[in-house]
């Protein structure tokens, strides 16, 4: 099935890449991209090659690879050096420290033990010192970051098992390979972490005032200020109220792409859309926050104190299906959300929250019943939700 | 009654494993890397002073904040750390380093907190590890020696073990103990404490409705 979907998604990357790329985003865009096609979809969204040639792509992830080997002898030389004594450098000591102390936790939900194994712990430590040596600064947060890459690489590869393209062609090359997977991961995490950066730009050895805040920090004002009074402002009133600092929840969820809030397949579907125009992805992630909050708008309403929202928001319910969560920000707009857990909320008002649950069923399982091929997703998961008859909900 | 107490230390000596100890009495082999804070709150029976019998004890509120290793307070910002009745500083035996790192994290609260009484602002040192006495690299009289330098009276000083268990209530305890008599010595700290009310399970009341 996965393997057969992809198939048809990328029959036609090599003669005609532009209209491919663009059925690639439409799907990503709507939650709908095959597994076995998001390793190749990935490559061209996060642009590890250039979509518009094709003939280029063997030669551009031969050149990275071995461009990637390079770095890693280079970094690990490095740090061998420092430990032997040969150089003195204690930043990069404690930041390998760091990251090999982060790669040996790295539990990512969804994903089992899978990374607790010597060798794929191994396989991230290197990436992630390659690329504190040649790009930036390590950040926590950054390890599950790859991993999930990795993840998704190894998904695909294996749903894709069937789906044998001519091995000399472009795209054989685009698909992901059990050989390559440190050096795949790698290129496109440096891709993500190069669009990504104010999510993990820190301010080390430098005082924080109020003129001068981590782009980070001022992402997460963004969640809980602007995003999310764009949508739902009583709740927005709410929460700037009572005074809630927006960072101490929003910056795992931000830093993680999510990764804390979803298990690995169900975030890799969020991330497929959030792929799509690295442009805008920022404010992308930042509108997802503010819905990630919204879905709990009608328990964060009733508690009086900051210290009360915050721990309910650290410890949420469990979140909206990714597919709801991205055709909400497809359409820029998440007012339906608010008027749909309105509507739900008035409902257990009425008959109590336990028969309201009983009736419709959790609110994240609200997409669970709906057929893949839907068209109106949106429309019918928001009615579920709220046991609306009509579409376009408060209109 | 409402403590906050503030957890500091290096990445990876188990603040996050203390602080599950101590509110839900479990360990955990598999703990994710904080990535900015969180809170646990636990309530318990406290004297303001180690002579204090059962009929002083008051009914404490402990916000108990755990804080990413690597964060340094550059992202949690300045308000995050107002307020606070004690810090604990934690360094993991095992690991030079990190003891090193006190000083540090110290300094840092102080500034960031900047709490009135300077001089006197309660820190409890935590020792963790102690089930791996066999890779131990820090001596317990080193540490002492510290605690003794940085403080006035005396700086508490506890050697756990948050797997088995080892001290961990103790530790708290005393920690929320000198909060406790700070607050009382204090006038002027108690009012910032009343900005937050009650624990996550008074926030029903539906009083209001027409």
């Amino acid at each position: 099935m996965e393997d057969q979907a992809a198939a048809a998604v990328l029959a036609h990357i090599e003669d005609q890449p532009h209209a491919c790329l663009e059925r690639l985003e439409a799907l990503a865009a709507r939650g709908k991209l095959p597994i076995a096609a998001r390793g190749a979809a990935w490559r061209l969204f996060l642009r590890a090659v250039d979509p518009q040639k094709p003939k280029s792509w063997r030669r551009a992830l031969a050149d990275d690879r071995s461009a990637y080997a390079k770095k890693r002898d280079d970094a690990l030389r490095r740090l061998k050096r420092v430990v032997d004594g040969a150089e003195t450098d204690e930043a990069l000591e404690d930041t390998a420290d760091q990251i090999r102390k982060d790669c040996e936790r790295c539990y990512i939900d969804g994903a089992g033990d899978h990374f607790a194994e010597a060798t794929r712990q191994k396989a991230l430590f290197d990436a992630l010192l390659t690329w504190h040596c040649t790009s930036g600064d390590y950040r926590q947060g950054m390890h599950e970051v790859l991993a999930t890459i990795w993840w998704a690489l190894e998904r695909a590869q294996g749903a894709a098992s069937l789906y044998c393209p001519a091995p000399s062609s472009p795209l054989h090359a685009l698909l992901p390979s059990a050989d390559d997977l440190e050096a795949d991961a790698f290129s496109l995490f440096a891709k993500l972490a190069a669009v990504t950066r104010p999510i993990f730009d820190g301010f080390d050895g430098m005082t924080p005032s109020p003129h001068r805040r981590p782009p980070a920090v001022e992402l997460c004002d963004d969640v809980q200020g602007r995003a999310l009074a764009a949508v739902d402002e009583e709740l927005h009133a709410h929460l700037e109220r009572l005074e809630v600092l927006p960072q101490i929840y929003a910056l795992s969820w931000l830093r993680t792409l999510f990764g804390r809030r979803y298990v690995a397949d169900d975030v890799c579907v969020l991330w497929d859309a959030l792929f799509v125009d690295t442009a805008c992805l920022s404010s992308k992630m930042v509108d997802a926050a503010s819905l990630l909050v919204v879905w709990d708008r009608s328990a964060l309403l009733r508690l009086n104190a900051a210290d009360d929202c915050v721990a309910r928001l650290l410890r949420p319910p469990a979140a909206p299906a990714p597919r709801l969560l991205v055709g909400l920000l497809n359409e820029k707009t998440g007012r339906r959300l608010v008027d749909a857990l309105r509507r739900r909320a008035a409902l257990e008002d009425v008959l109590g929250p336990s028969v309201v649950g009983a009736v419709l069923g959790p609110p994240d399982r609200t997409a669970s019943g709906l057929s893949e091929e839907e068209d109106d997703y949106v429309d019918a998961a928001l009615a579920t939700l709220c046991m609306s008859g009509g579409s376009n909900v408060g209109g | 009654m409402l403590l906050k107490v503030v957890i500091l230390g290096d990445s990876g000596v188990g603040k996050t494993a203390l602080l599950n100890q101590f509110v839900n009495n479990r360990f955990s082999t598999s703990y994710k890397a904080t990535i900015g804070a969180d809170f646990l709150t636990k309530e318990a029976f406290c004297g303001a002073n180690a002579r204090s019998v059962a009929i002083d004890e008051t009914l404490v509120t402990l916000q108990i904040w755990d804080t990413a290793g690597q964060e340094r307070f550059q992202s949690l910002g300045v308000g995050f750390y107002r307020g606070a009745d004690v810090c604990i500083l934690v360094y993991d035996i095992t690991q030079p380093k990190s003891f090193e790192n006190l000083d540090t994290w110290r300094i840092e609260f102080l500034t960031q907190a900047s709490p009135s009484d300077t001089q006197n602002f309660p820190f409890v040192v935590i020792a963790n590890k102690l089930d791996r006495e066999n890779d131990r690299r820090v001596a317990t009289q080193r540490a002492q020696t510290w605690c003794a330098k940085n403080s006035t009276s005396i700086l508490p000083f506890f050697e756990t073990s948050a797997k088995a268990a080892t001290e961990v209530e103790a530790a708290f305890r005393k920690a929320a103990q000198l909060a406790l008599s700070q607050g009382t010595m204090q006038a002027d700290f108690i009012p910032e404490t009343i900005s937050f009310r009650g624990s996550p399970a008074n926030g029903d009341s539906k009083s209001s409705c027409c």
